[in-house]
C-alpha cells in the first residue's frame, strides 16, 4: 500500500530538477558493528534496559536500588516555599547521588559519541538544576489551576532563555533532545504491557499508515503541482510532515539526493509547526473534553517528532488527570504506527528516485538493507523492556501487582522516565534559537501547511470519531 | 591506498557533531547521532546528501589527522 501510494505520488517526473548534478557511482556498503557504541539509539537501549534490569534484579518485593534514587519534587503538593526548602534540605544527599548517576550514564555515553565531558558536565548541571526548578513549580499545590504542566513550562522556559539571552555555546552540549526521548521511550516500555502493544498495535498501524500516506501525498503534490518546488525538496518535506519530522527527512536525504538547503527548510517547517502544535493541541483537546487516550492518539497522528509529541501528550494527560493513557495511545500511534516504518519509507523513496526519476540527482541506489540500517533501533529496547516486565508481572496476582510491583518496581522507572522527558522538553526550548533557523519561502511554507491541516483534520476524524471508542478505553 | 568513497573524501561531512554544525537546528527535534540517518552525510562539493559508500570524480582524500 505504501509503495503503491508513493509510486502514484512520484508520477511527476516532468517536474524539472534545479541544478546539474553529477551522477555518482556506488560500492557495496558493509554493515558496521561500531554503530552499537556510536549511535544514541543503541545507547538508549543499553542504558534504558540496563536500568530496567537493575530494577528487576535488586527488587526484593518492597524496594529496589532504582527506587532508592527515584525522587523529584513534582509530587510534593507544597503550599509554602518553606515546605519546598525543607524537602530539599532533607533530601539533598539523595539528589546529589541521583545527579551523579545521571552524569555517569549520560556523560560517559555522550563522551563515547564525541561530546567531551568537560563541555557536557557544566551543561548537564545547568539542565538538571533547571529541571529541578520546573518540577518544583509543578509540585506547587495550585500549579494545575494555572496549567503549569512540567512539559509546557520546560518548553517555554527553554524558549525564553534561548531567545532572550545570549547563552554560551557550552550550554548546549548536554541538550540532546532525541537521546533523552529515546531513553525515555525505552523506560516507557517497562510500564507498557506487551499484550497492549500486540492488541492495539495493529489499529495504530492502520490509522497511522493511512494518515501518513495521505499527508505525504498531499504535501508532495501541493509542493510540486501547486507550487512547482524541486521534487527533492517536496520529498523531504513530505516525509518530514507525515512520518517523523526532520529525522525522516534525513533518512531519505541520500535516497533522493537532497540538497543541504532542502533539509534546512525541513528543519524550519517541522520545528515551527511542531512547537505550534505542542502549545495548541493540549488546549484544543481540553476545550473539546477529549478522553486522554483519544487526545493521545490524535496528537500521535498530528505531531511530527517524538519529542514534541510526548510534550503535547504528556501535558494534556496531566491536564486531564491521566497522563499514562495519553502517553500510551500517543506511543502506539507514533512509535509503533509511524517510527517503526521509517526504513521502508526510505526504501520507497530510493525506489522512486531510481526508477521514476531515473536517479539523475545522484541519489543512493535501491538497497533493501537500508530498512534495517535506518531502523530506529531504540524501539527494540522499548519492546524488550515491555516483554521483560510483562513476564515478571504475569507471575504475580493482580493484588500483588497493585500492592507491590506497581508502586515499588514500576514507579521508580516512571520517575526516571519523568526526568528524562523533562531534560528532553527543556532541551527543545534551549536549542530552538529562532534567529538561526532558515527563512522559508511562502511556497514551501504553504505546501507544508496544507499537509499539516489535512493531517490534523484526518487525525481528528479517525482518532475521535472512527476509532474514538477504542482509544477512549486506553 | 585510500578507497575513493565519500566516507574518505575531504569534501564529505559525516561526523555527527560536525553535521549538526552544518545545519543549525538539526538537533532541535532530530539528531545526527540517530540510527535513521544511517551513513548519510553532506558533500560540501555538491552541497548534497550522499551515503559514505558513494563516489564521484571530485574525490579528494582526507588529510590524515595528526
Amino acid at each position: 500500500m505504501i509503495l503503491g501510494g508513493l509510486s502514484l505520488a512520484s508520477g511527476l517526473s516532468r517536474i524539472p530538477l534545479q541544478g546539474g548534478e553529477v551522477p555518482l557511482s556506488l560500492a557495496t556498503p558493509p554493515l558496521r558493528v561500531s554503530e552499537l557504541f556510536l549511535k544514541e539509539d543503541w545507547w538508549a537501549i543499553w542504558l534504558g534496559l540496563g536500568l530496567v534490569v537493575l530494577d528487576l534484579v535488586t527488587f526484593d518485593g518492597e524496594s529496589s536500588l532504582l527506587g532508592a534514587l527515584a525522587i523529584n519534587p513534582g509530587g510534593l503538593k507544597w503550599q509554602t516555599v518553606g515546605e519546598l526548602f525543607d524537602h530539599f534540605s532533607q533530601n539533598g544527599p539523595l539528589y546529589l547521588r541521583q545527579l551523579v548517576v545521571w552524569l555517569i550514564l549520560f556523560g560517559v555515553s555522550c563522551r563515547v559519541m564525541g561530546i567531551g565531558f568537560g563541555r557536557f558536565f557544566p551543561s548537564f548541571l545547568f539542565l538538571y538544576l533547571l529541571s529541578m526548578a520546573i518540577f518544583s513549580v509543578s509540585g506547587w499545590e495550585n500549579a494545575a489551576n494555572f496549567n503549569l504542566e512540567p512539559p509546557l513550562v520546560a518548553l517555554i522556559v527553554g524558549l525564553v532563555l534561548a531567545n532572550t539571552l545570549k547563552l554560551p555555546e557550552w550550554m548546549e552540549a548536554a541538550c540532546r533532545v532525541e537521546y533523552y526521548v529515546k531513553f525515555g521511550i525505552v523506560l516507557l516500555g517497562a510500564t507498557f504491557p506487551i499484550t497492549l502493544i500486540l492488541t492495539a498495535g495493529p489499529v495504530a498501524i492502520i490509522q497511522a499508515t493511512f494518515i501518513s500516506l495521505l499527508s505525504c501525498i498531499t504535501i508532495y503534490f501541493s509542493a510540486t503541482r501547486l507550487f512547482h518546488l524541486d521534487r527533492r525538496l517536496a520529498a523531504v518535506i513530505s516525509v518530514g510532515g507525515s512520518v517523523c519530522g526532520v529525522s525522516a527527512s534525513m533518512a531519505i536525504a541520500a535516497a533522493v539526493g537532497a540538497k543541504k538547503e532542502h533539509i534546512y527548510t525541513s528543519v524550519t517547517l517541522v520545528v515551527f509547526w511542531a512547537l505550534v502544535m505542542i502549545l495548541v493541541l493540549p488546549f484544543v483537546s481540553q476545550s473539546m473534553g477529549l478522553a486522554p487516550g483519544v487526545a493521545g492518539a490524535w496528537i500521535g497522528t498530528s505531531e511530527f517528532a517524538d519529542a514534541a509529541g510526548f510534550a503535547a501528550a504528556s501535558s494534556y494527560g496531566k491536564m486531564a488527570g491521566n497522563e499514562e493513557a495519553a502517553i500510551k495511545s500517543f506511543t502506539l500511534m507514533k512509535v509503533i504506527g509511524r517510527d517503526l516504518w521509517i526504513g521502508i519509507w526510505s526504501l520507497v523513496w530510493a525506489f522512486i528516485a531510481t526508477t521514476v526519476w531515473q536517479n539523475p540527482t545522484g541519489g543512493a541506489k535501491l538497497d533493501a538493507r537500508e530498512i534495517w540500517r535506518r531502523f530506529p533501533k531504540f524501539i527494540i529496547g522499548f519492546f524488550a523492556a515491555s516483554l521483560l516486565v510483562t513476564l515478571v508481572s504475569s507471575s504475580v496476582s493482580a493484588e500483588q501487582f497493585e500492592a507491590s510491583i506497581k508502586p515499588n518496581l514500576l514507579e521508580p522507572i516512571g520517575a526516571f522516565r519523568g526526568w528524562a522527558f523533562i531534560f528532553c522538553f527543556l532541551s527543545i526550548g534551549l536549542t530552538t534559537r529562532i534567529h538561526e533557523l532558515k527563512s522559508v519561502n511562502v511556497r514551501s511554507f504553504s505546501a507544508f501547511t496544507i499537509g499539516v491541516v489535512v493531517n490534523v483534520i484526518a487525525g481528528y476524524l479517525l482518532s475521535v470519531h472512527l476509532f474514538g471508542d477504542y482509544w477512549a478505553t486506553m | 591506498m585510500t578507497t575513493p568513497h565519500c566516507g574518505y573524501c575531504r569534501h564529505f561531512v559525516s561526523e555527527p557533531l560536525a553535521l549538526e554544525r552544518e545545519i543549525p537546528g538539526l538537533n532541535i527535534l532530530s539528531s545526527a547521532l540517530g540510527s535513521v540517518r544511517g551513513e548519510t552525510g553532506l558533500c560540501r562539493w555538491h552541497d548534497q546528501f550522499y551515503t559514505v559508500h558513494q563516489s564521484c570524480p571530485h574525490f579528494q582524500p582526507k588529510t590524515p589527522s595528526k
